[in-house]
């Protein structure tokens, strides 16, 4: 368990730093903690939606298990449910797909912040070959970017809508 | 490549298996003695035994094969297929070492085309499914830029200005060494490649298990530089490469499926491969069924992976496996192993082969299937294998699936019945080892004399396997026709042939052994004549369409 509490320093330190060369991670991710200071096996993050996509201006919050296996096994990664709407992502669940948290493509050199960073990034870059969403996928597969940015956009309302309301 | 050299080749894989040459060649030489000696006239009938026609001209078959094809099938050539002339099955039997040495020898068969080290041309196979084409054609067009993508050219990953003086590809001991993996400080021993990741050798030996089984090839944490086999071995502090050599065999079995086939009988490693599949929808078409026969002796079927199921072809099995696991569900049959004697309701456990029961407490001789008197079972009739529809054919609908699962009782029962004669029997067989020593050792007969007991054993287990199956065949089969009828007559006399021969086998003095031999030899060329003559009538069933599945 030593080195998800060494990450646990790096993290605080790393996050809090405003020099770009300490945190490369300013304007991706908002929050990295535990969700309970003493259990450093569940975690939660918060990331910002990268500009120049639907997500643009809208944050998601991601769940984080880290198994006692760690870092020798991935740590289990999921959105919060209904949280978003991407072709990666069961939306009901908020299972993700993304292959470095597979066991087979995992490598324990990978720590907590690479992944929260990997799940930014596929937002950014949507991989429409292996779809969980299959409708999301088919409508990037077709490059309609109009009907891609209009139905996250409505989804991303919707959702701001039955938060306040 | 010629005959031949196929035939050595295949010997050299059992080498270090030494032992099993030996059985295997035994086993040979004792089959062709008691042919010789006693069913001269017999020939191998289907393609159990095309194990030992490796040598078999291989046009001639193809010749005969794509006349087939093209000519529709006279009265006369029908004739010609019904005597067995499916094409011979020509494979081998590997196990994933002896697949695993083949692809080391095509390993130095590649290296002077390739000019890199052996161990890296491994791993380029291994990468590639051992696909020796797919690599060169992928190696012509590429060449080193492969070697970078598979982590095998070092030039591209080493850090240039490397100040520590490691020594790469080591274990070393390294006092306070802090692992980014566990981030422990500790004295511990330590594991990098050329490109300087260096780990706490726990961590590695936790990362290199994980991987092992996937057959993957295994790159450092941080990079992909790949781990070769020495490196692996080295890390974990035994052999362990052989492990991941042994899953990506595995996964190349797996993905080429329809040329390998595991052997299905439990703890058997066998795999057996057959070369050229092209004969295997003749098989199908003639109802026959592609058996081989593994290492271990272990006979299946190539196309469905099940045990030996003649004279039922692969559709019947299936359906039959499929309803009995269905029924057993439904109706539960718990068929108990135990019975009560029909006379004085004493419990009875059945823990021999043979049908003729003895109640031990009352002495009452039955028979163990249809429990009535043994009398007249031994003599002219066997009545057992008889299925006798006693209500009238006016029956309504519900009465119908009664019946019809009645009858499906009646065949799973005595299928089940046979089932559990066949372990009994193969129980049986563990002794029968032990009786031929008795015999050399008691009577002074030689090894080979004494091998008549285990071929009789053989005949026995054959001809109950496919009296088991006929069993299915049976309930499939329209029960009105006359060549039914000529089956189940021919089920009947097989039985009584295998209960004969199943409690000669019973006999544990030598010398009655030894006295009764003769009697031995004609009961089981009795067993295996009625055997194939069974095997031919359910298979001709399967041809006119009168034994079918339906739904």
């Amino acid at each position: 368990m030593s080195r998800i509490t060494k990450e646990y320093r790096v993290i605080l330190k790393t996050l809090a730093s405003d020099d770009p060369i300490v945190n490369p991670y300013r304007g991706i991710i908002r929050s990295l903690n535990p969700i309970d200071e003493t259990d450093l096996s569940r975690w939660e993050a918060k990331i910002y939606g990268p500009s120049h996509t639907p997500y643009e201006n809208y944050q998601f919050h991601i769940l984080i298990d880290v198994p006692s296996s760690y870092p020798m096994t991935p740590p289990r990664i999921n959105f919060e449910q209904n949280d978003i709407l991407h072709c990666n992502v069961k939306s009901a669940t908020g299972e993700i797909c993304l292959d470095i948290l597979k066991p087979e493509d995992w490598t324990p050199v990978w720590d907590l912040l690479h992944c929260v960073h990997a799940v930014w990034r596929l937002l950014r870059e949507p991989v429409c070959d292996s779809p969980l969403d299959v409708d999301m996928g088919n409508i990037i597969r077709c490059a309609d970017e109009s009907a891609y940015q209009g139905i996250v956009k409505y989804f991303l309302a919707e959702r701001e809508r039955s938060r306040y309301h | 490549m010629s005959s031949g050299g196929e035939n050595d080749h295949f010997y050299s894989f059992d080498e270090g298996d030494s032992s099993s040459i030996e059985l295997y060649e035994s086993q040979n030489t004792s089959e062709f003695t008691i042919h010789g000696l006693v069913f001269p006239k017999l020939t191998s009938v289907t393609s159990q035994e095309s194990e030992f026609d490796i040598n078999e001209d291989e046009d001639g078959v193809d010749t005969i094969y794509d006349g087939m094809l093209d000519t529709p099938i006279t009265k006369n050539s029908k004739r010609i297929l019904c005597e067995g002339s499916v094409p011979n099955l020509n494979y081998e039997c590997l196990t994933t070492k002896g697949i695993f040495e083949r692809m080391l020898q095509r390993v130095d068969h590649l290296q002077p085309v390739f000019a890199i080290p052996s161990a890296d041309i491994l791993i380029l196979l291994q990468h590639y499914d051992w696909n020796e084409e797919r690599l060169l054609e992928v190696w012509t067009e590429k060449m080193d830029n492969l070697l970078v993508e598979l982590g095998l050219s070092i030039t591209a990953n080493v850090k240039k200005d490397n100040d520590h003086n490691s020594h790469f590809r080591e274990v070393e001991f390294k006092n306070d060494f802090t692992c980014i993996i566990c981030c422990d400080n500790k004295n511990t021993e330590t594991f990098a490649l050329e490109c300087g990741h260096e780990y706490c050798i726990s961590c590695y030996r936790h990362y290199i298990k994980d991987k092992l089984h996937e057959g993957n090839i295994i790159s450092c944490m941080d990079c992909p530089l790949a781990l070769k086999n020495d490196d692996i071995d080295k890390v974990m502090g035994h052999p362990s490469s052989s492990k991941l050599m042994d899953s990506s065999i595995k996964s190349f079995v797996q993905k080429h499926n329809r040329n390998y086939k595991w052997c299905p009988f439990a703890d058997c490693k066998s795999i057996v491969h057959l070369r050229d599949t092209s004969s295997l929808p003749e098989y199908t078409r003639l109802h026959y069924s592609p058996f081989v026969k593994c290492n271990s002796f272990h006979r299946f079927c190539f196309n469905c992976g099940f045990e030996v199921h003649a004279p039922a072809d692969c559709k019947i099995t299936s359906a039959w496996v499929k309803k009995a696991r269905k029924e057993s569900e439904n109706l539960n049959w718990v068929l108990s192993h135990t019975k009560e004697c029909p006379k004085c309701s004493v419990n009875i456990e059945k823990n021999g082969g043979c049908n003729h029961m003895v109640c031990s407490s009352c002495k009452y001789e039955f028979c163990w299937i249809c429990e009535g008197p043994w009398a007249p079972h031994g003599k002219n009739f066997f009545q057992c294998t008889m299925y006798k529809n006693t209500e009238d054919s006016k029956s309504k609908n519900a009465e119908d699936a009664n019946k019809t699962l009645k009858k499906y009782a009646f065949y799973y029962r005595l299928f089940n019945e046979h089932e559990v004669s066949a372990k009994l029997d193969w129980n049986l067989g563990q002794t029968v080892g032990t009786k031929v020593h008795a015999l050399q050792e008691r009577m002074g007969i030689s090894w080979i004399d004494g091998q008549f007991l285990s071929e009789s054993l053989k005949v026995l287990n054959e001809g109950r396997t496919v009296l088991k199956w006929s069993f299915a065949v049976a309930f499939y089969s329209d029960a009105s026709h006359n060549l039914t009828k000529i089956f189940v007559d021919n089920q009947m006399l097989l039985a009584t042939a295998v209960e004969f021969l199943s409690e000669l086998l019973q006999i544990k003095n030598p010398e009655v052994i030894m006295k009764r031999r003769p009697e031995f030899y004609n009961k089981a060329g009795y067993v295996e004549n009625r055997t194939i003559a069974l095997m031919e009538c359910g298979r001709e069933l399967l041809c006119k369409g009168i034994c079918k599945v339906v739904e």
